[in-house]
């Protein structure tokens, strides 16, 4: 039977599958049910410095090819969260924690606070397409802003910390590269795509409240692949690649591209907490197939 | 893998029908696959969008049952006959038919149990409101064991305390509630002391509603798709019933805040 233990950045992993941020992290208990269903590690929704309840309803939909969102951030607030999260215990995974500010120093006020908590990373997505005075919206996604914000960070913790890109920027291999120069240990690619608009005919008008939201799933999945792809050729650190994987051929995929681990988050809403134990599943049974005995003869393969 | 276009889909109102001084029902046309318990999520464009149960059913038409509480419920209860809601749904788990019912309901949970009672006309239904002009679906269900909690209808007192005569005597096998969660809490922990099942529709601030975001955790249940209906085995690891819920921001917040927030009771 092939070993899916993996390794990133010194986290042992049971399996490659990391739950993505946004999906089922907002509560200890929750993250200790994904993590028993299998995932290798799990990662907790955003936290803020201060709480946030988020853009109004609708904040999350699917349509043909996937998920879109606008959830705008809602959460209790750092204060809060470590009183959530103190106790990480029953978790069998590896914790991720993920921190958002509105500038560089509160990135590192959140950081420094979260990365006290048991947990094995810390995740800056410098790309949420969707959040005013956050991510993409508040130019979190250059190059330039990326080396100030992952600096102010590694300053105030060393925990591994992950980069997370979005996939709409242009300058994607200098932003990873800025992060991997700042201190980064590992680039998350990618967040959502977009934004993007789903309008309803009848009502004639937008759907989401916010009228515009991040598009995750099936129809990101092509464009991760190739964000994986140039990021593995661009830095040394790893990839944790993210964006629509659904089965165990999407997670197989990812690591040819060169991911170490494989972020799975829009398919828990066709497959349950259950899609964790099916994917790894899924790619035990392929790589017995196929003669690999490590998930680490995968990674990068479709370089080589 | 399964293929879901979570989506509203407009539905007209067709007429409605006031049931109390601050509560409504809104006929819609629509047809729907619905169990009792289950909700849909209800969207006014531009403004908001929110899980209500289904009240009534029948061909090519379905019912919600509305209390003018905020902004939401008041635009809801205010659409004319001819304007349009959105849908989606329905969402989640129902209740689990079972011999020898009791349904116990509470304030504006009737109306998540009338469905219930109309799949079972012969279960008796106990229905508790903290005052006679804030009882409903007096001539749809005439046989209801009513109380009130200042004794201006029924019996003066609580739902638990029709029920416990029940659960004495030997002769219900399963009581599904809805109502305020403290109401709940106490009808399962009478259960509990007379080894009955008891299944409860937990309420929770949503998004998705299909299992997604987990807003709506309650322990390590997603409310929205693991319930909103819980059983007795799930409401036993639970250790959020009867205590605690979440604000929208995910803070977590006594009954009582949360209540609050929500403007009615706990």
């Amino acid at each position: 039977m092939a070993d899916l233990t993996t390794t990133l950045c010194g986290i042992r992993m049971a399996n490659p599958l990391v739950l993505a941020s946004g999906v089922l992290g907002t509560t200890r208990a929750i993250l200790t049910r994904a993590a028993r269903a299998g995932a290798g590690a799990v990662t907790m929704k955003s936290i803020s410095l201060e709480p946030r309840d988020g853009h109004p309803n609708p904040t999350i939909l699917t349509f043909e090819a996937g998920v879109i969102n606008a959830v705008g951030y809602s959460n209790p607030g750092v204060e809060e969260a470590l009183a959530e999260f103190a106790d990480l215990g029953d978790v069998p995974s590896p914790v991720i924690a993920s921190v958002v500010g509105r500038n560089a120093e509160e990135f590192a006020r959140v950081a420094e606070r979260m990365a006290r908590l048991p947990v094995a990373a810390i995740e800056l997505p410098l790309s949420c397409p969707h959040t005013p005075g956050y991510g993409t919206l508040a130019g979190q996604s250059t190059p330039e802003a990326t080396r100030e914000i992952t600096r102010a960070v590694r300053a105030v913790t060393a925990k591994p910390i992950f980069v997370k890109v979005s996939p709409n920027a242009q300058a994607l291999g200098e932003i990873a590269a800025a992060a991997e120069q700042a201190g980064a240990s590992a680039i998350t690619a990618v967040n959502s795509m977009g934004p993007g608009m789903v309008i309803n005919i009848e009502a004639r008008r937008p759907v989401l409240a916010f009228k515009m939201g991040g598009v995750t799933g099936a129809a990101l999945r092509p464009v991760a692949l190739r964000c994986v792809y140039d990021i593995y050729r661009t830095v040394r650190i790893p990839v944790i690649g993210t964006g629509g994987v659904a089965t165990g051929r999407h997670a197989i995929e990812m690591l040819m591209a060169g991911a170490t681990a494989v972020g799975v988050g829009s398919a828990v809403a066709g497959g349950g907490v259950e899609v964790f134990a099916r994917i790894a599943a899924e790619m035990a049974e392929w790589m017995d197939r196929n003669g690999v005995a490590r998930v680490e003869e995968l990674i990068g393969a479709a370089h080589r | 893998m399964q293929r879901i276009v979570e989506q509203p889909v407009m539905a007209r109102v067709l007429e409605r029908r006031d049931e109390a001084a601050d509560l409504r029902t809104l006929w819609l046309e629509r047809d729907m696959a619905f169990q009792p318990g289950q909700f849909v999520m209800v969207w006014i464009p531009e403004l908001d969008e929110k899980p209500y149960t289904i009240s009534a059913l029948r061909p090519g038409r379905i019912a919600l049952t509305v209390r003018r509480r905020g902004v939401f419920s008041s635009r809801l209860s205010d659409l004319r006959p001819g304007e349009s809601v959105g849908l989606r749904g329905p969402y989640g788990k129902g209740y689990a038919i079972k011999p020898r019912g009791v349904l116990v309901a509470g304030g504006c949970g009737l109306a998540v149990l009338a469905p219930l009672k109309d799949a079972l006309p012969d279960a008796p239904l106990i229905f508790g409101a903290r005052t006679r002009g804030e009882l409903l679906f007096l001539d749809r269900f005439p046989d209801m064991l009513l109380c009130t909690d200042d004794g201006s209808a029924g019996q003066r007192g609580f739902p638990t305390d029709l029920l416990r005569p029940r659960l004495e005597r030997g002769e219900v096998g399963v009581v599904y509630t809805c109502g305020p969660e403290v109401m709940m809490k106490a009808v399962f922990d009478l259960c509990e002391r007379h080894g009955v099942e008891c299944q409860a529709a937990l309420e929770r601030y949503m998004k998705c509603g299909f299992g997604l975001c987990a807003q709506c955790a309650c322990g390590d249940q997603r409310v929205c798709l693991d319930g909103p209906v819980f059983d007795s085995a799930a409401l036993r690891r639970m250790e959020e019933f009867g205590h605690w819920a979440r604000l929208k921001s995910g803070r977590r917040v006594t009954l009582n805040e949360y209540g609050n927030w929500r403007s009615c009771r706990p």
